[in-house]
């Protein structure tokens, strides 16, 4: 098996030596926020530790990621749809529950988003509540952005035929 | 009652459920406390040895046959650069085929992904050429081609294609290679080389009268050129205006024409099969159903396939047979049942069966049973048809009649390339017991069922 030597990271122009720690640092609260809207609050740090877990037992460290944000982002998606398929067999799967629900949300709402599947919800948060344009969403996800469009297309015909019922 | 404003409220309720994210822990925190050893470490001397019996019965006699080769030196390494070694793969954390009931668009095009080494590094497309195959190498914002023989065991980079743009289909006829870029689903390029892919230049495909955007998405070579398929918009995305091919017989001037119309909704174009008498364009209607069109004395004609399988259909792939036109993918069931290659793993189908399409000699439709497997590509060996399902090889004559050629356990297989007339190169990854990707390698098979495993390559992540 090939051993992979761990190298500290440079970032282009910087003189800054980037460790595992200051990458975590970096992308830990936008992947607890994004894995909390997959998997909801109480797994998200499921979640976060079995993408560190798996990274590091087969990788040995973050820095080797040459671009972290995308890799993490979709490790994130991986795990949560891991974690959702592994759940569904078992009671208390996540569907849209939340300790404290904010006077003006609708419940049946969040719960229609939170039944949307994985990667549908995905898009739909990334697009329309991190406002991130569809080319940065399709790398975050690891798709096509095309297929990004499908993925709204499809969710919002879905959260449409759940709310008129 | 409250007034239902569907995009606020579901921004409202992705914020409340987002408010709710527990702090994030410290890398510490996360960290194991003891790394077990996985069971890719516990399969690293059977990876070692299998491909050292690779390298021994393959390489070995390859290099004093072809002459002055470089013998591959790391596992993995397709090429022999070892520096960029090209691996074939399905990259771990690309999201597998929806499980949750979401048909068209859960099969893509990703999962027939090579890689090279390292995160962010893929090979987006992939194609026969004359001589062998040409792949497309994705690294940061760089797009090469790189060219691989007729073998599919050596390869080497050719030239660079586009910077900032991912090349999502690529076409080669004689030395001529049509490439499609995407910078997002609302712009893209097209790029010719008439150097087998060691220079490149855009290509100005016309702009559809009646639409102001348009997206090529698809590109296939034909005995008489390249047609290229794609959707035509009007103000945005979800506006479109029609499905629309263009034609080109060198690859340099093109002509467009609309071959159906789309009012509402978004609809992708997943393959172009010439047949030689005709040329179809398989693609996902808004509605979430498969249509075929097909070019018939100087028009077009559309045939909803959904109608021929009662109910949805994803479409993975078309291909030509002797007399017409395959295609397959997975029936969904009423209540929105779906093979998943997860539930297919677990032999625990939730409902729906599978079809393989044919378009007879009359013109007509009909569906095949694929005895229950859902192949996720296919391609033509001979006068064969076979594909992958999950851990499985399928053979048919023609498409009409599948059965099992091999089946490789204890693995996901992803995509079948032929080499002659009687074997294909296929792709997949092991599975642990977790449905865990890992170890990713290429496999030889041939149509008596012989399986023999050609590279060994640890995942990319």
């Amino acid at each position: 098996m090939r051993e992979h030597a761990v190298q500290p990271f440079r970032l282009p122009g910087c003189d800054k030596v980037m460790d595992d720690a200051t990458i975590w640092r970096k992308h830990k609260d936008e992947l607890i926020r994004y894995a909390t809207v997959l998997v909801g609050p109480v797994a998200a740090e499921d979640v976060l530790s079995g993408v560190i877990e798996r990274i590091l037992r087969r990788r040995g460290s973050l820095v080797q990621l040459e671009d972290a944000r995308p890799y993490l982002f979709k490790a994130v998606l991986n795990e949560a749809r891991n974690h959702l398929r592994r759940s569904a067999r078992h009671p208390g799967a996540w569907t849209g529950d939340l300790a404290v629900m904010p006077p003006d949300v609708r419940p049946d709402v969040t719960c229609a988003v939170a039944r949307l599947p994985e990667r549908q919800r995905a898009a739909v948060y990334l697009t329309y509540w991190r406002d991130l344009p569809t080319a940065e969403v399709a790398a975050l996800m690891g798709c096509r952005a095309g297929t990004v469009k499908r993925y709204l297309h499809l969710a919002r015909k879905r959260l449409e035929r759940t709310l008129k019922r | 009652m409250k007034t239902f404003e569907p995009l606020e409220d579901v921004r409202r309720a992705l914020a409340a459920i987002e408010d709710q994210a527990p702090v994030a822990p410290e890398l510490d925190e996360l960290r194991p406390v003891r790394l077990h050893p996985g069971p890719r470490e516990r399969r690293s001397l059977r990876v070692v040895l299998a491909w050292a019996a690779a390298f021994a019965v393959i390489a070995l006699p390859a290099a004093l046959l072809l002459g002055d080769w470089p013998a591959p030196e790391n596992p993995g390494s397709v090429g022999g650069d070892p520096d960029r070694p090209l691996v074939a793969s399905e990259d771990t954390n690309l999201p597998a085929p929806d499980a949750n009931g979401a048909t068209l668009g859960g099969v893509e095009v990703d999962q027939v992904a090579v890689l090279t080494q390292g995160a962010g590094s893929a090979i987006p497309t992939i194609a026969r050429a004359h001589d062998g195959f040409v792949a497309v190498v994705k690294e940061g914002d760089s797009s090469t081609v790189w060219r691989g023989s007729s073998d599919g065991t050596r390869w080497e980079p050719a030239g660079m294609v586009a910077t900032g743009d991912t090349i999502v289909s690529m076409a080669a006829r004689g030395e001529t290679l049509v490439a499609l870029g995407a910078r997002d689903g609302s712009q893209s390029q097209a790029y010719v080389s008439s150097d087998s892919g060691l220079t490149w230049q855009s290509i100005a495909l016309p702009t559809p009268a009646d639409a102001t955007r348009f997206v090529p998405q698809v590109v296939t070579a034909t005995d008489a050129g390249f047609v290229v398929g794609g959707i035509g918009t009007a103000t945005d995305f979800d506006s479109m205006t029609g499905v629309y091919v263009w034609r080109s017989d060198d690859g340099v001037r093109w002509d467009v024409e609309k071959v159906d119309q789309i009012a509402d909704g978004f609809a992708y174009v997943e393959d172009i099969v010439d047949t030689g008498a005709a040329t179809v364009v398989l693609y996902g209607g808004p509605d979430g159903m498969p249509y075929a069109v097909e070019s018939t004395g100087g028009g077009w004609s559309r045939a909803a396939i959904g109608t021929v399988t009662g109910s949805a259909l994803t479409a993975p792939a078309g291909e030509t047979v002797g007399y017409g036109l395959v295609y397959v993918g997975a029936q969904v069931d009423g209540a929105g049942g779906l093979h998943t290659w997860w539930e297919r793993w677990n032999a625990s189908p939730s409902g729906g069966r599978v079809v393989a399409v044919l378009r007879d000699a009359r013109g007509d439709w009909q569906a095949k049973d694929t005895q229950g497997e859902k192949p996720t590509a296919i391609e033509l060996v001979g006068e064969n048809v076979v594909g992958v399902a999950g851990s499985r090889v399928l053979g048919s004559y023609a498409g009409i009649v599948w059965h099992r050629l091999a089946v490789v356990e204890g693995t996901v297989l992803d995509a079948v390339l032929p080499i002659g007339e009687r074997s294909m190169l296929v792709t997949g990854s092991e599975v642990t017991g977790e449905r865990v990707r890992d170890n990713a390698a290429v496999w030889l098979v041939t149509l008596d069922g012989t399986v023999q495993e050609v590279l060994g390559i640890p995942a990319a992540g």
